[in-house]
């Protein structure tokens, strides 16, 4: 069972005319996460519901080569969240996986599992009314992989989930895409895109303004990472004595009173032979930052706005 | 053939389930029809007016209990929800329906009862009136949903359930006695609601104003079928409301085949 997506001219306009989307391209392969990035208004939430069929195209088209049914194949999980407050964790889980068409005897054990996976097994018999919203989360995303689809998706998944619940969820997108689970996800975390996806597209008002792997964007830029290094007890003295040339790929920018700008063309990896050539120098690094071009960064280049600059369209 | 192991009627068991674990709602829903049709039945009203409360009751119970729940799930997706799961919506809908009829005639079941030892009714008249009763709250759900696909909020649901529920008890010759032959009688021996109206009336002490056998059961049990069926075809509006605003695709065949 495989499922291989291809979306061709997707556009979808309101009734009152505005569009949401407009002649948006790509495929998805086979075991690929792909991230849809955008700020507030700029479709990600209608793509993923145009994919999911809770909306109509008004032109284009979302074809799927995928083996077998396609009822029960697909899994959406979007910003709202509703459950049957009344029941505990467990048994929403169960709920869904019923419905599903799930034999009971395979449900309880991929309940179990997934409540299990996403960190929710002590409060699996606790009512979901009980819930806070990144547990709420948590469980959405259970059910989600407890029915194991062909199709992941996600509408903003991370939102309300703590850095554990981030690196939970990357974990398990991996472990399903290494099992030939296809996702497609819509997020502002552009640190967790980078970390999960295998591909992005970058939506701005509808349209698509760049697409491919997340390293490949922002090396696109063409910006080195930037390295701050605060010295114990300052630079003055050293920036005078400092003769020795800096390791191959890192440019020294400047000094300030405690600390030096160093330009990485190779990244964070440079830090290393960085901090070498500060103990050379007989310098103690007090504290490192690291300011590395990203998604947002590529965004902010082609569009002139924020991932989080725009309000609601 | 269905797979072995699987959850027969997923939602039916679910709607049970969601009924027994919200206690403080079900004990308002079995008190509540006692508080208020108790001091209509010790009342001195005539016995046709006692009548006339009992059914408008049953049938409000019934709509506004299927309509407002609907829509207020529609509202915070669980409907949507449901339907992606691949389950068929027509389905979701009828077993919906079904568990809450029933759920609504057992939470009637004391108040009966009551109605039945106040008004010294013929026991065997009880038998009837819970076949009634369950026939018109099934009724009334399945008005319940058309209203539910039609209506956006809430207060739209409540003004138009009342105005609807009025409209098909005047239908069923609850407020009034039809001229034999006249459209009007037609309709009434048709409405889902008149084995509701009469053993209604028989409990109030009004007396057989128009004895209904085992024939006459035949029409409402069809026109029940109808309704039911209409508000079945409507599953895909009452889940969203983007199919209500005729911008969804089948949820269950979102993608175009290559």
């Amino acid at each position: 069972m495989t499922v291989r997506l291809s979306v061709r001219e997707l556009t979808f306009r309101y009734p009152t005319g505005r569009a949401a989307l407009t002649s948006c391209e790509f495929d998805v392969s086979l075991g690929e996460v792909f991230g849809v990035i955008g700020p507030n208004g700029s479709g990600k939430s209608t793509l993923l519901r145009l994919l999911a069929g809770t909306l109509r195209p008004t032109s284009g088209r979302i074809e799927a080569e995928l083996d077998g049914q396609q009822a029960g194949a697909i899994v959406a999980v979007f910003d709202r969240l509703p459950f049957v407050d009344a029941l505990c964790g467990r048994e929403n889980v169960e709920t869904v996986l019923a419905l599903r068409g799930v034999p009971r005897c395979e449900s309880r054990s991929a309940a179990a599992r997934a409540l299990a996976a996403l960190g929710l097994t002590d409060r699996a018999e606790d009512p979901v009314s009980s819930y806070s919203m990144g547990m709420r989360r948590r469980l959405a995303l259970a059910e989600a992989f407890a029915s194991r689809p062909l199709l992941f998706l996600l509408d903003e998944p991370t939102l309300g989930l703590d850095p554990e619940g981030r690196t939970t969820l990357t974990r398990a997108l991996r472990e399903a895409a290494a099992g030939g689970a296809t996702t497609v996800l819509t997020s502002n975390d552009t640190d967790f895109v980078s970390t999960a996806c295998d591909r992005v597209l970058l939506l701005h008002r509808g349209e698509t303004i760049a697409q491919g792997q997340p390293w490949e964007l922002v090396e696109g830029l063409g910006r080195p990472t930037i390295i701050v290094v605060e010295l114990d007890g300052g630079t003055e003295g050293f920036s005078q004595r400092s003769g020795s040339k800096l390791p191959e790929g890192l440019d020294l920018l400047g000094f300030e009173s405690e600390s030096l700008r160093v330009a990485s063309s190779g990244g964070s990896a440079r830090l290393t032979s960085l901090c070498a050539w500060l103990e050379a120098q007989g310098q103690v690094a007090r504290a490192i930052r690291v300011h590395a071009p990203a998604l947002g960064d590529v965004f902010l280049q082609l569009t002139g706005v924020g991932l989080s600059a725009e309000d609601e369209v | 053939m269905r797979n072995p192991g699987v959850t027969a009627f997923p939602v039916w068991r679910l709607q049970l389930r969601k009924a027994l674990r919200k206690r403080r709602l079900l004990g308002w829903n079995f008190l509540v029809p006692v508080v208020l049709l108790l001091p209509v039945a010790l009342s001195a009203a005539a016995a046709p007016h006692r009548s006339v409360v009992y059914s408008l009751f049953v049938v409000f119970f019934g709509t506004f209990g299927s309509c407002i729940p609907l829509v207020g799930d529609r509202a915070r997706g669980w409907n949507e929800k449901v339907l992606l799961t691949g389950y068929p919506a027509s389905r979701w809908l009828a077993e919906r329906l079904a568990a809450e009829a029933a759920i609504d005639t057992i939470q009637l079941t004391p108040t009966l009862l009551l109605l039945l030892w106040i008004g010294r009714a013929d026991p065997g008249v009880y038998g009837l009136a819970m076949l009634a009763v369950g026939l018109a709250l099934l009724a009334a759900n399945a008005i319940g949903s058309v209203i539910a696909a039609l209506v956006d909020s809430v207060a739209e649901a409540a003004l138009v359930c009342g105005t609807a529920a009025l409209l098909v008890l005047h239908l069923s010759g609850v407020f009034r006695v039809p001229v034999t032959g006249s459209w009007g009688w037609r309709a009434e021996r048709m409405s889902s609601f008149r084995p509701l109206s009469e053993t209604m009336d028989r409990m109030a002490g009004v007396g057989v104003r128009c004895d209904i056998g085992v024939g006459d059961w035949l029409a409402p049990l069809l026109a029940t079928a109808a309704l039911l069926a209409l508000g079945v075809s409507f599953a895909p509006r009452v889940a969203s409301s983007a199919s209500r605003a005729g911008l969804a695709r089948r949820p269950d065949r979102p993608l175009d085949p290559v």
